[in-house]
């Protein structure tokens, strides 16, 4: 597959979409890959209302069986509401020298597959079919018009919703090298664009040309990047150029505040504003209806996007609408909070932010999530997310911490931040009341409690999955420390009802658990294996690379506490366990011990992950506390039977 | 009222409830209420599906991601399709008919990247005013016009993933026709009905039990309950219709050229096998696959020079292509069809095929191929009760079983010694049988395949002498075993490693609460045998032993370490003698069995 994929496509809707990963690389040839961009040009002509008309012109070199197996077919997406595509021509130029000309009439205009959001998006195939090594592709095709649209006339579609503005957001980085990539610009001499190059070095110019200024952006040897793990998403670190007519961001904010009054999306209606009290009987506190109509909206509107028409995109649909269907996705969900928390009485608007990468300061739209915002008695504004939290006992989700985001608000708004959520919001505690005889059988109850992300990590498994397959998860959580383990009685309550934090408490026997060897026993206690690895992230580092280049994410803050008490066989002591750890940093605190105390061995592990993103110079901190449980883990203690 | 006879059916009793203390209304996510399908053939050939289901939403996972939406796939060239009624009554009695958004053509996913089947499409009914304890009500009607289909046949499974309180089937057809018909587990009769020219047959089946999502478990068609019919013989029709394509393209056209090139049988290659391994490496690594069920192209091929010119294939056609290309290299080479069922329901035409695949005869074995399915890299079939229906050629029609093959070894002798450094080398003699041996990896590639063989065992190869025979590959290497690792103050050496095939199952997945049978794939034996010389001065802590569990039928291991003077002698032996098992005492027993085998005596000798 060879999708040359609008890349506005993806950041312009809210679908909720995280970037994708490229192949780590490291010695650059270009034979090494399947496929090389030779070449990759596009030349946008801007006109004064916004319009933009864009003609793209690609070169891609086949290099492997592989490589001509993934471009039999190149694919091209974009929203016949507000944009228009041509194929103009495309040619198989064959290693042998000789041109092919794939008729144009064979090109596929079709109904895009789709799950879960279905607003008509479509695409265009160009079915090259056979290829060979040293074959190079040749396409050259036309677009105008955007990837959404508003409540524009019929002829003016494929103007920007910001009327007279326009922006773009260039990736200058790919799964596969290119060697030159120019981007074209050609904007009247009123309009002036703002631009910047992020992450990297960019050939710019700009020259007058009649009543037209024109940019031209130009880079060579454009390498796949070495990916890191658990690494930001490569829109964080990766070259690119943003450019924007926009002023700032209050204008962008101001204008996203209109579309919606506009539009009348958050009009109530007899119907939701008696549901809305009906849900508000006997809300004790501010906090109280907030977590009430938020958790309503989470649990009760399914997420899933039937498309509006024309005016799908920054419009939210009608509560009317959300609130008869039970379905949207993010920004109809959020929409559908706003209607319902002002017929309540609250002051409320919709925000935008982008899930899993950072928004730059250009005022280019860098925004794949819509959200709710709230102004609280004491005139603060609060963010309430109710499509990230159904069953999860937030009202802001905190995997969402650290995320830029931008107010729709009357008089305009600045980009934001969400604040860092502290660990303690997100415990995770486990004891182990355990008990090892002479013979290595382990015996014992595990009581677990988690809150906040870590909750809603453990819990969002049954709530994702079918009830048949409840018991046997966690079941797995003993037997994938050994498969000999025997859940004598399990019991996790109902999941459903996140009312309280999360319990879940196992009793289990594992014959011959510890190694005997002479007269000694060689165990690990259960607390430092693996469990519950949902709500454990961290335990996903392996530790390596030992630098990093790039900043990196866990899923979120937490505190993780593990207690467990082991009484050992009569007369037995500690011969040998892992020497007592702690530590602490910007990124993680950690203290991880053994004590005996009588005929009792006694684990402690407590450690903070204090964030969600993590700058790369925090990365020693955060691997220290890392592996010093995976020292814990993988060291048994020796007890001495007397 | 149906009887359900099978045992492990009647297991489906949930057990759950005996550690949950849910209500009702946990059992399950949701509950068809009524589940209906109406099959007819009418007299000019067409066929008309008609479908109704009444679901109840139990619980927020039901409605969030399982019944949200439907998905309808059909094939608008050759099919109309009509929404006859979308309906959500909510659980206060309010109707919520779908508007006319909830109605998305879109392209189904298999067809993504596959020009030749772009016209296909997926109607997706979203399901709007959910919540629990709502009712859905979806009614259509897909009618495929005359000449699509070869004939009228479907297989209903008949046990879904949620119970259905009541389901009805109907096949309606003219009276002049035949309908073969047959339901396994389960047992009931239709009712039928003759009146004008028509005949109609009707199967009513209420309080189906639902049955569980499991891993290990066989393909659903082989042990849960169904409903099979048919207006002739599904495998004859298919053979027709392979036929019909092959007379209309002879030849590959344009792509002669390259053909006769990828062709040419290699110099040398007296027994051809070095050109089928190319030819079948070519398909495999060539060509594009394209996931269309067999439905949606009305089980018709495409000729073999489109498929290339296209760079994809169904299954169907990548087999197809294959023994195009086979033949050109005067290679005797079939297309057939798998059955993994009794011959008789096969001949009767009841059945439809499981997956096509190549038959091609090399030094008097038959061979069987297919592109895009894994078979553990070796062309031999070790999957017992196989038989294949041959779709051309002289033996065109009949209906064949395979030779079973059910020697399935592997054997590891390892003469090893450790030195002072705790470093662990020495001669291993490999023996790979059966489902175990990869013979294509090693005549493609005997490199990439020994060092893939020793990541899997946790050895390093060295210096190997490989004979890779279709029935056994055997190899003869130094080994690098690597080091003792430290465990506090011992030092180990694990053998848990030496396993191709039990270390591959994930016991922790075979849950004590299974319902499902176990499905392990195919009877293995895996044998090891270790010698290691140690240094005087260290100290085994074993001392020596001897193991063995023989359960009747199923399963046999045996251990034995044998301790010598700077010597330790390991012998493993564990054989399961039935790839599949039905009833909880069976499956856990085997479940008990290979845990008995992971018992750390039995998977590490430690010195100090």
């Amino acid at each position: 597959m060879r999708s040359l994929l609008l890349t506005i496509i993806m950041l312009a809707s809210f679908s909720c979409l995280t970037a994708e990963s490229s192949a780590d690389k490291s010695n650059y040839k270009y034979e090494d890959y399947d496929a090389v961009t030779v070449y990759d040009s596009t030349t946008v002509d801007v006109q004064s209302s916004g319009l933009s008309y864009v003609n793209i012109h690609k070169l891609i070199k086949i290099n492997t069986v592989k490589g001509a197996k993934q471009n039999h077919t190149i694919r091209f997406d974009y929203d016949p509401k507000s944009a228009y595509v041509r194929i103009d021509e495309a040619i198989i130029h064959r290693a042998s020298g000789e041109k092919e000309k794939i008729d144009t009439s064979l090109i596929k205009d079709y109904p895009a597959a789709a799950r879960m959001i279905y607003w008509g998006l479509r695409k265009k195939m160009i079915p090259v079919g056979r290829l060979n090594p040293g074959d190079k592709i040749e396409v050259k095709m036309f677009r105008k018009g955007f990837t959404y649209a508003l409540l524009q006339q019929k002829n003016d579609r494929y103007i920007p919703p910001m009327r007279g503005h326009y922006y773009d957001i260039v990736e200058f980085w790919s799964n596969d090298p290119i060697k030159e990539k120019v981007y074209k610009v050609s904007v009247p001499k009123d309009k002036p664009l703002q631009y910047e190059f992020y992450n990297g070095e960019v050939t710019a110019s700009s020259r007058f040309k009649n009543d037209h200024i024109v940019y031209t952006f130009s880079k060579k040897d454009i390498t796949p990047i070495k990916e890191e793990p658990h690494m930001v998403a490569h829109s964080n670190v990766a070259p690119k150029l943003l450019l924007s007519t926009t002023q700032d961001w209050e204008a962008k904010s101001i204008w996203f505040y209109n579309v919606n009054e506009d539009y009348g999306s958050f009009e109530t209606t007899p119907e939701i504003t008696q549901k809305t009290n009906e849900i508000l009987k006997g809300a004790e506190s501010e906090l109280d209806s907030l977590s009430r109509l938020t958790h309503w909206v989470a649990d009760e509107i399914r997420y899933s996007g039937i498309s509006m028409g024309e005016g799908e995109g920054y419009t939210l649909h009608k509560g009317k609408t959300i609130f008869r269907d039970r379905i949207g996705v993010c920004k109809d969900k959020a929409g559908m909070l706003i209607t319902m928390l002002r017929a309540a009485g609250f002051e409320s608007y919709a925000a935008m932010t982008m899930a899993g990468s950072r928004i730059e300061d250009i005022p280019a739209d860098q925004f794949n999530h819509s959200i709710t915002i709230v102004k609280l008695n004491d005139g603060s504004w609060k963010l309430l997310d109710p499509t990230w939290v159904p069953f999860v006992r937030e009202l802001w989700s905190s995997a969402e911490q650290q995320q830029n985001y931008l107010m729709g608000l009357p008089d305009g708004a600045d980009l934001k931040k969400t604040p860092i959520s502290d660990p303690e919001n997100h415990y995770f505690n486990l004891n182990l009341n355990t008990t090892l005889n002479r013979k290595g059988k382990l015996t014992g109850t595990l009581n677990l409690e988690a809150e906040g992300q870590s909750d809603a990590s453990i819990r969002r498994f049954f709530t994702h999955n079918t009830i048949n397959k409840w018991y046997a998860y966690v079941e797995r959580q003993i037997t994938n420390i050994d498969p000999r383990a025997n859940v004598k009685e399990l019991d996790f309550g109902n999941p459903y009802d996140y009312s309280d934090p999360i319990q879940i408490t196992i009793e289990f026997i594992i014959p011959d658990y510890a190694t005997k060897a002479d007269e000694k026993l060689y165990v690990k206690p259960i607390g430092t294996q693996p469990l519950f690895l949902k709500a454990n992230y961290h335990r996903k580092f392996s530790g390596k690379p030992e630098k990093r280049n790039f900043a990196f994410k866990d899923h979120c803050s937490r505190l993780v506490n593990i207690k467990e008490t082991m009484k050992l066989p009569a007369n037995a002591s500690i011969a040998n366990a892992p020497d007592e750890k702690e530590g602490q940093s910007s990124a993680a605190d950690y203290e991880l011990s053994y004590q005996q105390e009588n005929n009792t061995l006694v684990l402690n592990q407590e450690l903070a992950f204090k964030k969600r993103v993590y700058k790369a110079k925090e990365w020693p901190g955060f691997r220290k506390a890392v592996m010093a449980q995976k020292k814990f883990e993988n060291k048994p203690v020796v007890i001495t039977l007397k | 009222m149906s009887r359900i006879y099978f045992p492990l059916i009647l297991l489906i009793v949930f057990l759950i409830s005996s550690t949950q203390a849910f209500s009702e209304e946990y059992q399950h996510d949701a509950v068809y209420h009524e589940l209906k399908k109406e099959y007819k053939l009418n007299k000019d050939g067409s066929i008309e599906f008609h479908y109704y289901k009444k679901l109840e939403i139990k619980t927020y996972h039901a409605f969030h991601r399982l019944y949200g939406e439907t998905f309808i796939v059909y094939n608008p060239e050759h099919q109309d399709l009509t929404i006859n009624k979308s309906i959500t009554t909510m659980a206060d009695g309010t109707k919520v008919p779908a508007p006319d958004n909830a109605f998305n053509e879109v392209l189904p996913r298999q067809a993504k990247n596959a020009p030749a089947y772009n016209h296909l499409r997926e109607m997706v009914v979203t399901h709007t005013g959910l919540q629990k304890g709502a009712v859905i009500e979806l009614d259509y009607t897909i009618t495929s016009e005359a000449g699509f289909y070869p004939l009228l046949m479907n297989r209903e499974m008949l046990s879904k993933e949620i119970p259905v309180k009541n389901m009805e089937i109907k096949v309606d057809i003219p009276k002049d026709k035949t309908l073969n018909h047959q339901t396994t587990g389960i047992r009931t009769a239709p009712e039928i009905n003759e009146k004008d020219a028509r005949k109609q047959f009707t199967w009513k089946f209420s309080n189906l039990d639902a049955h569980p999502d499991e891993q290990y478990s066989p393909e659903p068609y082989q042990f849960l309950p169904m409903l099979e019919f048919s207006t002739g013989n599904i495998a004859k029709e298919m053979a027709d219709l392979n036929q019909q394509v092959k007379e209309t393209s002879e030849e590959f056209h344009s792509q002669m050229e390259e053909i006769r090139q990828i062709t040419e049988p290699l110099p040398g290659d007296s027994n051809k096998v070095k050109t089928i391994n190319q030819l079948y490496t070519f398909v495999k690594e060539n060509i594009n696959y394209y996931n269309i069920s067999p439905e949606h192209y009305a089980y018709k091929p495409r000729p073999a020079e489109k498929i290339l010119q296209s760079n994809g294939a169904t299954n169907l056609e990548a087999c197809r292509l294959l023994v195009k290309m086979l033949q050109y290299s005067d290679i005797d080479a079939n297309l057939v069809y798998a059955y993994s069922h009794s011959s008789s329901r096969a001949n009767n035409g009841l059945l439809s095929p499981a997956f096509p695949m190549v038959r091609v005869e090399h030094n008097r074995e038959n061979l069987f191929l297919n592109p895009f399915r894994h078979l553990a890299n070796n062309p031999l079939w070790h999957n017992s009760n196989l038989s294949v229906y041959y779709m051309d050629g002289v033996r065109a029609g009949h209906l064949l079983p395979v030779k079973k093959v059910r020697d399935n070894t592997f054997n590891l002798s390892l003469d090893l010694k450790l030195d002072k450094k705790d470093n662990i080398n020495g001669h291993a003699e490999i023996k790979l049988v059966g489902a175990f041996n990869p013979y294509y990896s090693f005549v493609l590639n005997q490199e990439k395949a020994l060092k893939k063989l020793g990541d899997q065992l946790g050895l390093e190869l060295s210096d190997a002498d490989v004979t890779s025979e279709l029935r056994k590959t055997t190899i003869q290497a130094k080994v690098d075993a690597g080091k003792l690792s430290e465990m506090a103050d011992l030092k180990s050496f694990s053998l848990d490693k030496f396993s191709l095939r039990t270390q591959e199952i994930n016991l922790s997945l075979i849950s004590d609460k299974r319902q499902n049978p176990l499905d392990l794939d195919f009877p293995f034996t895996e044998k090891l045998d270790i010698t290691l010389e140690i240094p005087s001065e260290t100290e085994l802590i074993r001392e020596s032993k001897y193991d063995h569990l023989h359960e009747t039928l199923y399963s046999l291991f045996n251990y034995k370490i044998n301790p010598g003077r700077n010597k330790v002698r390991v012998n493993r032996e564990l054989t399961i003698d039935e790839a599949r098992s039905s009833g909880e005492i069976k499956y856990t027993g085997i479940k008990n069995f290979m845990l008995h085998t992971k018992k750390q005596d039995h998977n590490q000798i430690l010195f100090e």
